[in-house]
């Protein structure tokens, strides 16, 4: 008895409006970092489970893409906030702005 | 061996450039210039093997070099020269260890100058030899880096707002010079493999319909008239000239300029036979209007390099005249003529660069009189006034001669009407002259020293081939011949080249005012 | 057929070229010797130049031709331009008088130029100006003609403007060059328009079938357009400006230059070209009328003068308007002897001129003189010879000049140009007259004058052969063997003949026209009994108008010079940098004001980065579903 992908993409869906809502609304680098993570690995939910739905394993790659993708990103992400950090004392992304113009 | 000299030349620079830039910091200022010219004059000796190789009154390009890159998308580098292509070759080697030695007194980033300098040399060279639109469209960027570096970097006062502008002007042009390109590439590709090599795109352009032959004609012209450059696109030359340092305004104005008229002469008029015969009447009366109008506006200059890059508009304009009057007299004369405008008004500028040197000014009216605390400098700079000027015995006569000659032959008006740029340019080059060299000396310029001998050994090889080009042109004129003949014969669709020289210019009235 | 090649030829022109390059670079170094050296030259040259002439006379009339060929010059395609030189009795007379008369004034301006810190740079250019001239009259094409005639442009302004540190002397020098390539450059379309009939510009070939190629009309615009190449070297009204002014230079060169050579070098190119002349007939007219112009004219500013040089000047663009005259009514080898003639006494004019302002040191108003001839008697004898020749009075040479002129004009029934031209040269002997007494007669009305020193024997020997030559030059002209006219015909066709007033009447019309003229100026300025100032202050504003050539130096400045200043000053600040490179940075600047405005979107808040982002995703969403 499979459950339902429907309950998957629910529990996707919430997962990314979390990371989306957090991403959105604070200032501290590091936690929109954290929900950047958390969109990323709602979207591998959800990939993995269209895979098992088609019967087709392209999703489940994609996740690992996916996957491989966001350690990339963390690695750089946290080196430049690491950075920052050193720098300024703050990971508050609402000060770094000096690079717009 | 003979068929690489031509990537020999190409090389060399590029060669030198990454030697200068690896050693640049360890060796110093003097050893970098030295390097410098020992490369540029290496790179000449190369270009003399090119000549000596070279086989006069054979049609066609010759030591053709070509190596594959990426043969399925038809990339491949391939160059090769002909009479027109051989002179310019020339001319840029010979003005390149000319410039480094003028540029002896640079004393910032010497290292950096000279990588600049080689760089550009190489880029200049392919863009003249290169047989592959790809190719030579990468030259013909290649030339913008190196040149915007040495305008902004070692020119003097507004020098960034005149390497910008400098850059955006041709970067424009060229943009509808890339989409020409890729046009006919594409076009390549639906019969047989696609390529950019020049035989190829020709008989590609050719079998187009006339309507789209004709606005490829003119993403190309736009190219060029941009580097020529012909009115009314004219207006980053002065300003590129007077912030340039003395070599910069040298190589731009003795050979970067060509690489415009060059292209009109090699791609727009071989690929575009029948639209450049539909556009020579338009063509002609802007580059008569260049002719008068940049001989008006030097007359009025204050500034002396200003002066001369208005006339370089007018001589160039000349050029243009020539090779869009389709005899044989006047397309030859129009090639003379960049190889005369390149020697005469190189020489301009490096005289002007020497004054500048020693009084730091370029305004006219705070010169004067220098012809008594100076005598052989105001003397070398009053015989290339005159070689300017036009002087028969003197090498831009020859060509302005064949111009006006050849363009009299189809069309009486226009042949008239560029002769007036030859009082005019009497006017401005005299009185500007006078300005310098006769009149009350400024006390501060009382001690000023004559040509010293690195002077001398700059001046003294351009002033000689001033002479021997004006006094025997025929050393040019028998290998330029047949390949102007050629591409005259591919326009007039007729086996003949269109000649005065026959009592009755054949088809003188056929498409002509 | 003939060969007539001679392989000597170039050796003339080649010695000059020679010694002017040596002067140009050691001449500092040969101090004295580099006008000695460049002197010899001259007079070797002139030695090759009788040789060859003398060859050249032992042939038969029809045979007198030398030509060589050096090297193919400018070559495209068919058109093929040699250096070519050529040898017949029209340049062989060209060649003497410039060799010859060129070679006195060479000895004569050692001694002149004495002194001067740039002596042999001033004799390398006097020495590349024969070499020019030489060329000019020695080419067998018009663009070998054309490297000659630029060629002495460019030496007449460095001559002109020897002494360039007074800035009026390099201002006449600019002046002479522009105002005689106006021409120049008319010239050069004629040329371009004899290729485009003829597909050659050699001699041979143009008059040979000039008949057959060309129309009516276009032997006119030919004509005429060579005719303005003659107009501003010879210095003819409306192109005379620069002459009066070219006076700046030092004397030698106003003798050699703008006297004997290159002025007459318009004369020469309308005899040389006069086939196509003769096919237009209306160029010869225009060539008439502007001759006969000008002759009067130019003799009525010379009147006014008070520079002994600038007196010079305009007579000899007066004496250069005969020559046309002559030369418009098909009298070639006339206008040949006139030029012949006028060498000889003009040179000496302007040498004796110069001599005098030697002595006075560097004086030249003819006010400040007077009295000379006790002080200088050599100088007075020579240079009273050169102006009683040009008066006319016989048996100098200018006597018969002239009267060849007048009786070509009576005996073609052409009465105005005789009246005229007899008025003309009432005028000439008139400010001849003046001038001699002003100068020479009378006392001493200044310093200088009272203090003048005749000229050391190297100035004054050519003056004396120069004197003897202006009085029995017409010798070449009166001999039995042959005269120059009949020796000149062979290229020019013989001269007109017609009926009218037997020769000895008109010789003696003009020789009391003459004498009166002469007798009248000793009255007025020789006899001490006129108040000869307040005359002139009397007539005022006449002489005023005159002595500044009639203001048509003023009217060009305002009609022609103020206007192109301005419109060139329009072009140049209004219409190239406010509207041509205004619209380029327009554009640029419209770029750079949208980039402004788009660049205040960027906040810097992340936040507000990911709000558009989130929304942009929601929108394509909204959109993607609404679409289904």
């Amino acid at each position: 008895m499979r459950t339902p992908v429907a309950y998957y993409l629910m529990l996707s869906g919430i997962l990314f409006m979390l990371g989306t809502v957090g991403v959105l609304t604070r200032k501290n680098a590091l936690l929109i970092f954290m929900s950047v993570e958390l969109q990323l690995n709602a979207v591998n939910l959800a990939l993995v489970a269209f895979s098992r739905l088609h019967d087709d394993l392209t999703g489940q790659v994609l996740a690992f893409f996916s996957m491989v993708v966001a350690a990339a990103e963390v690695v750089v992400g946290l080196a430049i906030i690491v950075a920052i950090y050193r720098r300024r004392r703050s990971v508050d992304v609402d000060d770094v702005r000096e690079l717009r113009w | 061996m003979s068929q690489h000299l031509l990537t020999f030349a190409i090389l060399f620079p590029l060669v030198g450039a990454v030697l200068i830039a690896v050693v640049g910091r360890t060796v110093s200022e003097r050893d970098a210039r030295i390097l410098a010219l020992i490369t540029a004059l290496a790179t000449f000796g190369v270009s003399l093997l090119v000549l000596r190789d070279f086989q006069t009154g054979v049609i066609g390009y010759q030591m053709v070099d070509r190596a594959w890159w990426v043969r399925s998308l038809g990339l491949q580098y391939l160059v090769g020269v002909d009479g027109i292509s051989l002179w310019l070759v020339l001319l840029t080697t010979f003005l390149f260890p000319i410039s480094i030695l003028a540029s002896w007194k640079i004393e910032t980033n010497v290292a950096r100058y000279m990588v600049a300098m080689l760089v550009l040399e190489s880029a200049v060279l392919g863009s003249f030899v290169a047989l592959d639109l790809l190719l030579f469209f990468l030259f013909f960027e290649a030339i913008l880096v190196p040149m915007y570096l040495i305008i902004g970097g070692w020119g003097s006062g507004n020098r960034v707002y005149a390497a910008i502008k400098f850059f955006l002007f041709t970067m424009a042009g060229s943009a509808f010079l890339l989409v020409a390109i890729l046009f006919l590439y594409a076009r390549s590709g639906q019969a047989g493999p696609p390529s950019f090599e020049l035989g190829r795109l020709t008989q590609v352009a050719t079998a187009l319909p006339v309507q789209t032959a004709r606005w490829l004609f003119l993403a190309f012209f736009v190219a060029f008239a941009v580097k020529v450059p012909l009115f009314p696109l004219h207006t980053w030359l002065p300003d590129a000239h007077t912030e340039a340092p003395t070599a910069g305004s040298v190589l731009l104005a003795g050979v970067l300029l060509k690489v415009g008229t060059y292209g009109l002469l090699r791609f727009n008029l071989s690929m575009f036979p029948q639209a450049s015969s539909y556009f020579a009447t338009f063509v002609s009366v802007l580059a008569v209007i260049g002719i008068v109008y940049g001989a008006v506006c030097a007359l009025i200059q204050t500034d002396v390099k200003r002066l001369v890059a208005y006339s370089s508009v007018s001589h160039l304009g000349f050029v243009v005249l020539g090779i869009f009057a389709f005899t044989q007299q006047a397309v030859t004369g129009g090639v003379l003529q960049m190889v005369n405008h390149g020697l005469a008004t190189g020489a301009l500028f490096l005289l002007v660069g020497m004054v500048y040197e020693r009084t730091h000014t370029r305004e006219l009216a705070e010169m004067g009189g220098l012809a008594s605390v100076m005598p052989w400098l105001l003397g070398a700079f009053l015989f290339v006034v005159f070689a300017s000027v036009g002087l028969p015995g003197l090498n831009s006569f020859v060509g302005e001669f064949l111009v006006i000659v050849g363009t009299f032959a189809v069309s009486h008006t226009f042949g008239s009407l560029s002769a007036i740029a030859v009082v005019l340019a009497a006017i401005y080059l005299l009185w500007s002259y006078q300005r310098v060299a006769y009149g009350p000396l400024r006390e501060e310029h009382r001690h000023l020293p004559d040509l010293s001998g690195r002077e001398v050994a700059v001046l003294a090889p351009v002033l000689a081939l001033l002479l021997v080009f004006g006094i025997y042109p025929k050393l040019l004129t028998r290998s330029i011949d047949p390949s102007t003949c050629a591409a005259i014969a591919q326009v007039r669709s007729s086996q003949t080249c269109a000649d005065v020289g026959s009592a009755a210019v054949p088809a003188a009235a056929e498409g002509q005012p | 057929m003939v060969s007539h090649t001679n392989s000597a030829l170039w050796v003339i022109p080649a010695l000059p070229l020679a010694t002017a390059v040596i002067n140009l670079f050691v001449g500092r170094r040969l101090g004295r010797w580099a006008g000695w050296l460049a002197s010899a030259s001259v007079i070797v040259s002139f030695a090759v130049s009788v040789a060859l002439v003398s060859e050249l006379v032992a042939k038969p009339a029809e045979d007198r031709l030398f030509l060589q060929h050096l090297f193919d010059w400018i070559s495209v395609g068919r058109l093929v331009v040699g250096m070519d030189l050529r040898l017949d009795s029209l340049s062989a007379t060209m060649i003497l008088v410039i060799t010859g008369i060129g070679a006195l004034i060479h000895v004569y301006a050692v001694g002149y130029m004495d002194g001067d810190p740039r002596f042999g740079r001033f004799f390398s250019y006097m020495n590349l100006f024969v070499f020019f001239m030489l060329m000019l009259v020695l080419g067998a094409n018009y663009l070998v003609l054309y490297l000659g005639w630029e060629g002495v442009g460019l030496c007449s302004y460095l001559l002109i403007g020897f002494w360039s540190d007074v800035p009026a002397n390099a201002e006449a020098a600019k002046k002479a060059f522009i105002t005689t390539r106006i021409g120049d450059t008319l010239m050069l379309i004629g040329l371009a328009l004899i290729v485009s009939r003829f597909g050659t510009l050699d001699f041979q070939t143009v008059f040979g079938t000039a008949g057959t190629v060309l129309t009516k009309d276009a032997a006119t615009a030919i004509a005429l357009l060579l005719f303005a190449g003659a107009i501003g070297k010879s210095a003819q009204v409306p192109l005379h400006v620069w002459l009066p002014d070219a006076m700046a230079g030092p004397t030698p060169v106003s003798a050699l230059i703008h006297a004997a050579t290159m002025v007459t070098a318009g004369v020469y190119l309308v005899v040389r070209s006069h086939v196509l002349f003769e096919l237009s007939g209306v160029a010869l007219t225009v060539v008439l009328v502007v001759g006969v112009v000008t002759a009067v004219f130019a003799a009525t500013c010379a009147i006014a003068q008070q520079d002994i040089k600038r007196v010079l000047a305009y007579s000899t663009i007066g004496q250069l308007g005969f020559m046309f005259m002559a030369a418009g009514m098909r009298a070639y080898s006339v206008a040949m002897f006139f030029l012949v003639a006028h060498a000889f006494y003009k040179a000496l004019l302007f040498l004796g001129a110069g001599s005098v302002i030697h002595g006075m040191h560097d004086e030249q108003d003819l006010r400040q003189m007077g009295g000379l001839r006790r002080l200088m008697p050599i100088t007075f004898v020579a240079f009273a010879v050169g102006a009683l020749a040009q008066a006319g009075i016989p048996p100098l040479v200018g006597f018969f000049a002239k009267d060849a002129v007048l009786e070509v004009a009576q005996h073609t029934g052409r009465e105005v140009v005789y009246v005229l031209g007899a008025f003309a040269a009432f005028l000439s002997a008139f400010y001849l007259g003046r001038m001699l007494y002003l100068t020479f007669f009378g006392e001493a009305r200044s310093d200088p004058a009272r203090n003048a020193r005749e000229a050391p024997p190297v100035m004054w020997v050519p003056l004396a052969i120069l004197a003897v030559g202006a009085a029995t030059a017409e010798w070449l002209n009166l001999t039995p063997e042959g005269r120059l006219t009949g020796f000149l015909e062979s290229v020019t066709g013989a001269t007109p003949a017609g009926h009218g007033l037997a020769v000895a009447e008109l010789a003696a019309v003009a020789t009391i026209i003459s004498i009166v003229a002469l007798g009248l100026t000793w009255w007025i300025y020789g006899s001490g009994r006129v108040d000869w100032i307040g005359f002139r202050e009397r007539l005022e504003p006449l002489p005023r108008a005159a002595l500044n050539g009639w203001y048509v130096d003023r009217g060009y400045d305002t009609v022609v010079i103020q206007p192109a200043k301005a419109g060139a000053w329009i072009t140049a600040y209004v219409v190239d940098a406010r509207i041509i490179d205004g619209a380029v940075n327009a554009i640029g600047g419209g770029v750079k004001r949208l980039a402004e405005g788009g660049r205040l979107l960027q906040t810097g808040f992340v936040r507000s980065y990911a709000l558009a982002v989130f929304l942009g995703a929601v929108a394509i969403l909204v959109y993607v579903g609404a679409r289904q």
